[in-house]
């Protein structure tokens, strides 16, 4: 027996490690580059190296309040997993922020506003100076806390009232809501563009017609609202919105009224799993000869479809503002699936918004970083100084898993880029580079202006 | 016109689904006089538990019901045993009061299994593609819906008029004491009574999330959804329950058709507008006999 | 429960809130402890505790409606959220005082919950259960729909003020909340042990005896019932300028549930029970949320206080129905004589 075991060990180090870690150093060096701030990060741009063990200096937490559970919850969850998984190979691998640990504290706010402002106040009271917010639907109540309390709060919620100052404003008021990604009026900017190309491309006659499916909530209608502002600019035919609410058992009469008004492309903003599925469904029970309509969506169908077990979804597209998971070419994420391989043997397949929460990761990883240098220990810092410091970002990559970051004080978009992918046998494929978004202009930051519809 | 056929076609089917939730909540309130508010949570678990044993242990459909309907039984059994006999006898308030815990637990299950992930039944049976017939398009889940909700409908009916428990059930529901001092056993009744309900909702759940899918919300609007149903029902009559549940399916879908575009969600409040203006000028509802009190 | 050697002679000494100089100097002393509470406990503390406050109003209502006249009200949440909307539209849209709106808010709460009431309040059985469940949902798709209400975006509320006082740090917005608190617990408690109390008492026991009592059975329910809502109203107001942003989602069903909840496990017409039941349940959901778990752990968290809820309100009907302000009253009984006592 113990001979046996003696042997396996064995020859896992002669034939599984050795030959491991050969071809990890022969192919790392090409790689290996240094990015602009020189910092090294094992398994991205260098070896993977032992995990440390560092005496840290203190511990920084900051606050994560997501909806862990309610309609957003099955991709808001996988944010938060991938900000604690950002942050523990922060603190094994590259020695915490500056020598300290950086942490999460993790709320569930469940898809309700006095939750989320539970949450905020706690975290606020406890001393927090940064507070990530995994949710779309309960934001306004979140931003208002975070602009009453000065403590900045980073999100993907892609709301234009949320992410831009009005001019006029910006010298005398601040803004704590700091954005992961391009506003919603870009997002669909791009989606119409991409439509209108699609259809040239495949030499259809006539103006194709545009139609809307989104959720009755605020980014929905900031959606539904530029999707006929473009669809009208640039020669598209606009003919109808269909809202519905987040807890909707069948789509049949959005789907309907699209239907009726023979609609080429439907296209979506943010949304949700429950209502995207059950509009899958339902269009494949009405799609004929006759109709055959081109969804065109937010990425959170990508993880709706997947699951549903139906090609519903087979030749439609969405928008991404991350690499996605099957990206394995691309260095952060073959860093991502090992890192997940190490730490979450039973999980192989991650949604988008993993990402997400990764790339917010790196974001507050390097936010603290710059804080620290600047006024030392983080005991000395608050939420006005963290903003501060976080409009300085310029420029910024975050390992290339998104485009780079730049907030600027009336501007908390984040990044301002996107990607459309299709859906070609239940796997998104990325039909496009990323596209940088064109910035609004003076008149469009007003979110009024998108609350039309 | 079209459209018109097309809502009352999916009206009526999606109508007799409620109006098997509703026989579940009749079940209930005829014999022990409650009114089940966790019911719309027992379809949801019912609809949940097919949906882990068709698309997670990839059982046939057939198959995954029948158990589901099995667990529900024994959910039924579960619950009475815990909770309804050690209340039996009790004010009818306290006994709502303990269906309100149970709603809570159901739910905080729920969410704990199954979380917020939709179900979708598999669509191996009854096929996803509509058919055609004339200017309509009726969807195989719908009839299948209405098929089976009309025949479990006459089943426990029948049961109901025709058989020894079915009877004593009948007796129950008049007078309990009257029906103990005749050697029927009220407790044993009673207990039934949860796991026919139960079993109800369970069905009504599948039957519900086959139309779309199965989600955590399924509660709270399976509950919106047969309230009517069992108001207009007159809280006590099966085929009241049944005729209730068609009109009421009506009136969801024509509100659907019309109005739903423009004001998302209204599908579900429109019936709910009709029950409070019912309530004023029919308060016993369409097919129940008005009650006298007696000191 | 009094020491020996008080005797009560009148009916009027018999419902005084407060009978002896031990009950006043110990009423005193908690008043004096809670009102200094920001300079002793944590902020974070301090914040649960104001809007345990709006919440523990609210739930005097539904007392008073459920517990004392009987109806039972399943959108206590909803009529909680006409209050707050109410409040937050009066005070920034149309720039009304902080002081009237609060009163404002409660009477147009009032005024909806009745609304509702009417239709089922002339017939017997379970059909308020049935309305008030119907009631908070359209309140809450009306409230999520209209323009006015700002619909799915939410309604800013401003920090209260009244004069040249302006409430917007942590226990300024505490000291609001909870002298409204008392000011409400003092009206509750007015009400219930008045004319009006015996009134809902006597239509909760027998409604046909009481009506030939010569009590208006009908106006005693709606009153109950606009009594509840005015209740749900000033909570929801002081909920709204509390939290500064105010959203459909705040008012759900499971909310309007809970109120019940806290209600059952408090102890049914007890108006101390309120305070037992809100703050036992607050405790448990406050220490649920502090505990340190990962982020895949954490979604389990509020399904299990859901469950907890419902599992306590199913113990407390089962084995104690009468609360946990009954126990109170035990273990107070008990501590009396606790040297000497005999058995």
């Amino acid at each position: 027996m113990v001979k046996r075991s003696y042997n396996f060990v064995v020859n896992l180090v002669l034939f599984t490690f050795i030959p491991l870690i050969a071809w990890g150093l022969a192919s790392t060096p090409a790689s290996a580059q240094a990015n602009a701030t020189g910092e090294v990060y094992p398994g991205i741009n260098a070896p993977w190296t032992e995990p440390k063990n560092v005496n840290f200096k203190g511990t920084i937490t900051i606050g994560d309040a997501s909806d862990l559970t309610g309609p957003a919850a099955k991709s808001v969850s996988q944010m938060s997993q991938g900000l604690a998984d950002w942050f523990k190979y922060q603190n094994e691998f590259l020695g915490g922020v500056k020598g300290y640990k950086i942490t999460a504290d993790v709320v569930d706010t469940k898809y309700d506003s006095q939750n989320v402002i539970n949450a905020f106040n706690r975290f606020i009271d406890e001393g927090k100076v940064l507070i990530y917010s995994g949710m779309a639907y309960t934001i306004p109540a979140s931003t208002e806390i975070a602009n009453r309390r000065k403590v900045p709060t980073i999100g993907s919620s892609g709301s234009v009232t949320q992410a831009l100052l009005l001019p006029e404003d910006e010298a005398k008021k601040d803004n704590y809501f700091f954005q992961m990604s391009p506003v919603v009026a870009s997002r669909m900017a791009i989606l119409v563009k991409f439509c209108m190309d699609d259809w040239k491309k495949k030499g259809k006659k006539g103006i194709p017609k545009f139609g809307t499916f989104n959720c009755d909530t605020q980014n929905g209608h900031e959606a539904a609202t530029a999707t006929r502002i473009y669809a009208e600019k640039l020669g598209g035919h606009f003919t109808i919105h269909t809202f519905h609410s987040p807890s909707i058992t069948d789509a049949k009469a959005q789907v309907t009224a699209l239907k009726e008004a023979q609609v080429d492309y439907i296209l979506n903003g943010p949304d949700y799993d429950q209502p995207l599925t059950v509009f899958a469904l339902e269009l494949k029970r009405q799609k004929s000869a006759r109709w055959k309509p081109i969804f065109a969506g937010h990425t959170d169908f990508g993880t709706a479809y997947i699951d549903t077990g139906n090609n519903a979804f087979e030749g439609n597209y969405c928008y991404e503002y991350c690499l996605d998971w099957t990206d394995t070419d691309k260095p952060i994420i073959a860093f991502l699936h090992e890192i997940n391989k190490k730490w979450h043997p039973k999980i192989s397949q991650r949604p988008f918004l993993y990402q997400t929460g990764v790339q917010a990761g790196i974001v507050i990883s390097e936010v603290f970083k710059r804080a620290i240098e600047k006024y030392g220990d983080p005991k000395n810092i608050d939420g006005v100084k963290i903003r501060e410091v976080m409009e300085t970002l310029k420029d910024f990559d975050p390992l290339g898993i998104s485009g780079t970051f730049t907030y600027i004080h009336g501007d908390h978009q984040g990044t301002h880029s996107l990607r459309i992918a299709e859906c070609k046998d239940k796997h998104l494929v990325p039909v496009t580079n990323f596209i940088q978004a064109v910035p609004l202009e003076l008149t469009e930051r007003d979110g009024k202006y998108w609350l039309k519809d | 016109m079209n459209v018109l056929m097309q809502a009352l076609l999916d009206g009526i089917c999606i109508g007799a689904i409620y109006g098997l939730g509703a026989m579940g909540l009749v079940v209930i309130q005829k014999s022990s006089g409650v009114f089940n508010l966790a019911q719309g949570m027992l379809m949801m678990v019912g609809g949940f538990i097919a949906g882990s044993l068709s698309v997670n242990m990839s059982l046939p459909m057939w198959a995954a019901a029948v158990l589901c309907m099995l667990a529900m039984a024994l959910i039924g059994l579960i619950i009475n045993f815990l909770v309804m006999r050690p209340l039996a006898g009790e004010s009818p308030f306290t006994q709502i009061m303990a269906t309100v815990g149970l709603m809570s637990i159901l739910y905080g299950i729920v969410m704990a299994i199954w979380g917020t992930l939709p179900y979708i039944y598999p669509t191996e049976i009854i096929p996803i593609e509509n058919i055609e017939i004339g200017v309509v398009l009726l969807s195989p889940s719908y009839l299948n819906g209405l098929i089976i909700a009309v025949v479990a409908c006459i089943v426990l009916s029948l049961y109901y008029r025709k058989s020894r428990e079915g009877t004593a059930m009948r007796a129950t529901s008049e007078d309990e004491e009257l029906a103990a001092s005749v050697g029927i056993r009220v407790t044993k009744v009673l207990q039934l009574t949860w796991i026919i309900g139960s079993i109800c909702a369970g069905l009504a759940g599948i039957l519900f999330g086959m139309l779309g899918s199965v989600n955590y919300m399924m509660g709270e609007i399976g509950l919106m959804a047969i309230i009517p149903v069992f108001v207009f029902g007159g809280l006590e009559s099966f085929v009241g329950a049944l005729l209730a549940g068609f009109i009421v399916g009506v009136v969801n879908m024509l509100a659907g058709t019309y109005l739903e575009v423009t004001f998302p969600g209204i599908t579900n409040v429109v019936p709910l507008v009709l029950m409070l203006t019912i309530l004023i000028f029919k308060p016993y509802g369409l097919f129940g006999e008005e009650r006298i009190e007696r000191v | 429960m009094d020491p020996a050697g008080i005797y009560r002679t009148t009916y009027l000494d018999d419902m005084s809130i407060v009978r002896t100089k031990t009950q006043w100097t110990i009423l005193i002393s908690a008043l004096i402890l809670t009102v200094l509470a920001p300079f002793y406990l944590s902020k974070n503390l301090i914040d649960v505790m104001s809007l345990s406050c709006c919440i523990l109003i609210s739930t005097l209502g539904i007392q008073i409606l459920t517990g004392y006249a009987g109806q039972i009200s399943v959108g206590q949440a909803a009529f909680y959220g006409v209050g707050a909307y109410a409040s937050a539209i009066l005070v920034n849209d149309l720039g009304v005082p902080f002081i009237f709106s609060v009163f404002l808010s409660g009477l147009i709460a009032a005024a909806v919950g009745s609304a509702f009431g009417i239709p089922s309040l002339r017939l017997k059985g379970f059909y308020l259960v049935m309305a008030t469940l119907a009631g908070q949902i359209i309140i809450i798709y009306l409230v999520s729909h209209m323009h006015f209400t700002g619909g799915m975006v939410g309604h800013k509320a401003n920090y209260p003020s009244i004069g040249p006082l302006t409430f917007d740090t942590g226990p300024r917005l505490f000291w609001l909340n909870f002298s409204f608190l008392l000011l409400m617990t003092l009206m509750a408690k007015n009400i219930v042990r008045g004319r009006w109390g015996r009134a809902f008492i006597a239509v909760r026991d027998n409604d046909l005896a009481a009506n030939v009592m010569g009590i208006n059975v009908y106006r005693t329910k709606i009153f109950a019932f606009a009594v509840g809502c005015f209740f749900a109203g000033i909570g929801g107001s002081l909920a709204a300028h509390y939290t500064g942003m105010i959203h459909p989602t705040q008012f759900t069903l499971m909310d309007s549930i809970w109120y019940l909840g806290y209600i059952i496990i408090g102890g049914l017409s007890s108006i101390t029970g309120c305070y037992f039941g809100v703050i036992f349940f607050v405790t448990i959901k406050e220490i649920l949320t502090h505990l340190p778990v990962s982020a895949e752990m954490a979604q389990y968290i509020l399904p299990i206080t859901d469950v907890a809820f419902g599992v306590v309100i199913i113990l407390i009907l089962i084995f104690d129905p009468k609360g946990l302000n009954h126990r109170w009253e035990l273990f107070k009984g008990y501590y009396r004589i606790w040297p000497l006592g005999y058995k």
